[in-house]
């Protein structure tokens, strides 16, 4: 790959820059050690460490730690930060430094290769991902008896459709039940939809690694796309930094205007319900429901009242986090943790603040809006015997939608 | 000018130290003070005196308002408050003042206009994360300032293991307060000493991100504080949490190192704000606020005066003060009125 040269320039500029910012403004209060959810496991290491370093000229020398891919740049540590400092642009640009060196975790680097390839990070051609859906799609048919087949047929690069669907590939690789539970949603809400067969993945590998300009290329990618089908709104799959990324960085990074709405799933829930248009069984679901604010989706975005509100709704009994919204812990699994195999028995250990607020609250079910998150709190509920189910919102909006239809 | 009193807008203890200055050079004041009892904030601190004088000043709130009461020089007038929609800024010789009990205005002749309006104690509240509100044995600095007062050692002696976490909304761009508010190092330091005094096997602990110790007096408190074994630890943590046994906890970078550490009391050295009305004095009268929202004087030199000829500013409602630099303010702004006298500055 010959974009090492062009990421040690860009980022090697852009940390200094970072760090002469930092230098004016971090007077090392360390409000931020105790927010960092990694403070206790990595003794040694913490934001303002991380600020220090790279102000004295030690950039280089973090690259080395370990640290920088615990790190799940949650920006947790940055809330309230008083000077702003932005210490998840700092982790961004240390990891650049590691990946010219060639020290990035091998399974990112050869998923932003594929993206860079294929448009996806699994490397999955465009033909065997129509193929791959539209047999998800039969096989939904099946279950689905109320429903007429020709409603279950799958729109693919259909032009002028209101909305561009981008899945994550989860949904078509390891967990395809999570797709067929958007179909299902696409299908009772009888939204005007579209599939790409070029542009399947919204998630964003470079943008964790410090390499700005792949992940430029692969938004550009994504935009060119909703443009050629001439759709209304691109619809996130409920997704952390890349709905995050085409929502607050887009128009900035490409310097132009997208002409077209961003909204994750979520949020498109959120409106057809308020619009009426969701028949949605209240209270159906039982037990007691907390959401977990994803880090991009909340503090980096402010989404947090359409899951909730969509939850009180169908919800028997809602729960908060404390704390949540802007100030929730991370999951400890996002911010290329969860892909990084090096760290897969780390995240887990790493999340016991997690886990204790979790069970806190007694509930019985554990939501959130990120495919991301909600992997790992699968994972923390397995590893710590968790006694609840994690479920995403929408799929316990089916799930109340259908209560309303088998009613 | 002096045919009439000067209206002093503030009963704390800026307005009243100017009234007593006046009345000492025989010019008759009125005070106007929105509550029942005049006196501010400085009248609700303790003493922090151990076998010696610290020079808190609070003492001198009380006493400052027992001279002005005993001067026949001086009227205060309790619930009124200066009627901001009838103002007129050309013409302070008639300020109109309104009843908080009758809600009715009425003019007042005076020659001359002071506003002392104060500061706002800043809310931990919104620094959720400090759990202040949430967990009982989080305090703030005026909390803690109420305890000692009362002389609450049975209460106080239940938590001996004790943190200051400084600056707390104070040197805080992100919020607006890109500044020291000035008093809290020191209020901090004498109440850390009073506790060690007063407590058996008190354990205190102040986190801060520098300490201001602008003088020879607050460098004294702290030579005092480190021989009376008040650890001093930088970092301020962002974060209190609360373990099983009911214990506060903080996550602080000791040594280089991360470390939890227990307390059972954390008070927050929280800093001065603005008082929240401020900004609609300042549109009454058409003077600037600074960066911070505290009014702006008529220069750095000169912080007294304002662009309005007999309308001064005192105490801490054009910066964030303590006791001592409260009374040298308004000191200063009653040598101003003083000598504009002198000069026969007209309204």
């Amino acid at each position: 790959m010959d974009s090492a040269a062009h990421i040690e320039e860009t980022m090697k500029k852009s940390i200094k820059t970072i760090a002469r910012e930092a230098y004016n403004m971090c007077y090392s209060c360390g409000q931020c050690i105790p927010k960092c959810f990694l403070s206790e496991s990595y003794p040694d290491l913490n934001p303002r460490k991380i600020v220090q370093g790279v102000v004295q000229g030690r950039a280089e020398e973090l690259a080395d730690s370990e640290f920088i891919w615990a790190c799940t740049l949650c920006g947790r540590c940055a809330v309230e930060c008083p000077k702003g400092v932005d210490i998840g642009a700092l982790i961004r640009g240390i990891r650049g430094i590691a990946l010219r060196k060639g020290k990035a975790p091998a399974r990112i680097v050869e998923g932003i290769k594929k993206s860079i390839e294929f448009g996806n990070n699994t490397g999955m051609e465009g033909e065997d991902f129509v193929e791959t859906v539209e047999w998800l799609a039969e096989e939904l048919a099946e279950d689905l008896e109320d429903i007429p087949e020709e409603k279950l047929e799958l729109p693919v690069d259909k032009v002028g459709a209101e909305v561009l669907y981008i899945p994550n590939p989860r949904e078509y690789i390891s967990n395809p039940e999570m797709f067929q539970n958007y179909l299902k949603y696409f299908v009772y809400s009888e939204t005007d939809w579209t599939l790409s067969s070029k542009v399947f993945d919204i998630t964003n590998w470079p943008y964790y690694m410090g390499d700005h300009e792949t992940a430029v290329l692969l938004l550009k990618n994504m935009v060119d796309e909703v443009r050629r089908l001439d759709a209304k709104i691109l619809l996130s799959t409920e997704c952390g930094h890349g709905f995050k990324i085409l929502r607050k960085d887009a128009e900035n990074w490409l310097g132009e205007p997208l002409g077209f709405e961003v909204l994750s799933i979520v949020e498109l829930a959120h409106q057809q319900m308020l619009e009426g248009r969701l028949d949605l069984a209240p209270h159906s679901i039982e037990g007691r429901v907390t959401y977990h604010d994803p880090c991009n989706v909340g503090r980096q975005l402010g989404v947090y009242d359409p899951p909730r509100e969509l939850l009180k709704h169908i919800a028997q009994d809602y729960v908060e986090l404390w704390p949540s919204k802007k100030h929730n812990l991370c999951c400890g699994g996002g911010g290329s943790v969860g892909q990084n195999t090096d760290m897969a028995k780390k995240r887990l250990e790493h999340a016991q603040r997690k886990r204790d607020q979790i069970l806190r609250t007694g509930a019985t079910i554990l939501s959130t809006s990120c495919q991301n998150c909600l992997s790992q709190l699968h994972d923390l509920q397995a590893r710590y015997e968790m006694p609840l189910e994690v479920k995403s919102v929408m799929e316990l909006v089916v799930q109340a939608l259908e209560a309303h239809r088998n009613h | 000018m002096t045919d009439q009193p000067i209206t002093i807008i503030g009963g704390g203890i800026a307005g009243l130290s100017v009234a007593k200055i006046l009345n000492e050079n025989g010019i008759s004041c009125v005070i106007v003070e929105r509550t029942a009892d005049p006196g501010g904030h400085a009248r609700q601190w303790a003493c922090k005196a151990g076998t010696a004088c610290r020079q808190c000043f609070s003492c001198l709130a009380e006493q400052t308002l027992r001279d002005v009461k005993d001067s026949p020089k001086t009227l205060i007038l309790a619930h009124q408050e200066l009627d901001l929609a009838q103002v007129n800024p050309s013409n302070l010789r008639r300020p109109p003042l309104k009843s908080l009990s009758s809600g009715q205005t009425t003019l007042i002749d005076s020659s001359g206009l002071v506003l002392a309006l104060g500061f706002e104690p800043y809310d931990p509240g919104d620094k959720v994360l400090l759990q202040h509100g949430r967990l009982p044995n989080v305090r703030s600095l005026a909390e803690l300032e109420a305890d000692l007062r009362n002389e609450d050692w049975g209460s106080l002696a239940s938590g001996s293991e004790i943190a200051f976490l400084q600056c707390v909304g104070s040197r805080e761009a992100s919020s607006g307060a890109n500044y020291c508010s000035q008093y809290c190092c020191g209020a901090a330091l004498r109440s850390a000493l009073k506790l060690s005094d007063k407590l058996n096997n008190a354990e205190i602990v102040i986190f801060y991100i520098d300490l201001q110790l602008r003088n020879g007096r607050l460098q004294g408190l702290f030579d005092e504080a480190l021989r009376a074994g008040i650890k001093f630890i930088q970092g301020v943590p962002g974060e209190i949490l609360m373990n099983d046994d009911g214990k506060l906890e903080v996550i602080v970078e000791e040594n280089g190192r991360n470390t939890r550490r227990q307390f059972e009391r954390i008070i927050l050295s929280t800093g001065q704000r603005p008082p929240r009305e401020l900004a609609d004095y300042a549109e009454a009268f058409l003077l600037p606020l600074n960066e911070h929202g505290f009014i702006a004087p008529l220069s750095d030199s000169d912080t007294s005066r304002t662009a309005v000829p007999g309308l001064y500013l005192a105490g801490a409602c054009s910066g964030p003060k303590d006791i001592q630099m409260t009374i040298d303010h308004a000191h200063q702004t009653a040598s101003a009125i003083l000598q504009d006298i002198e000069h026969g500055v007209k309204l």
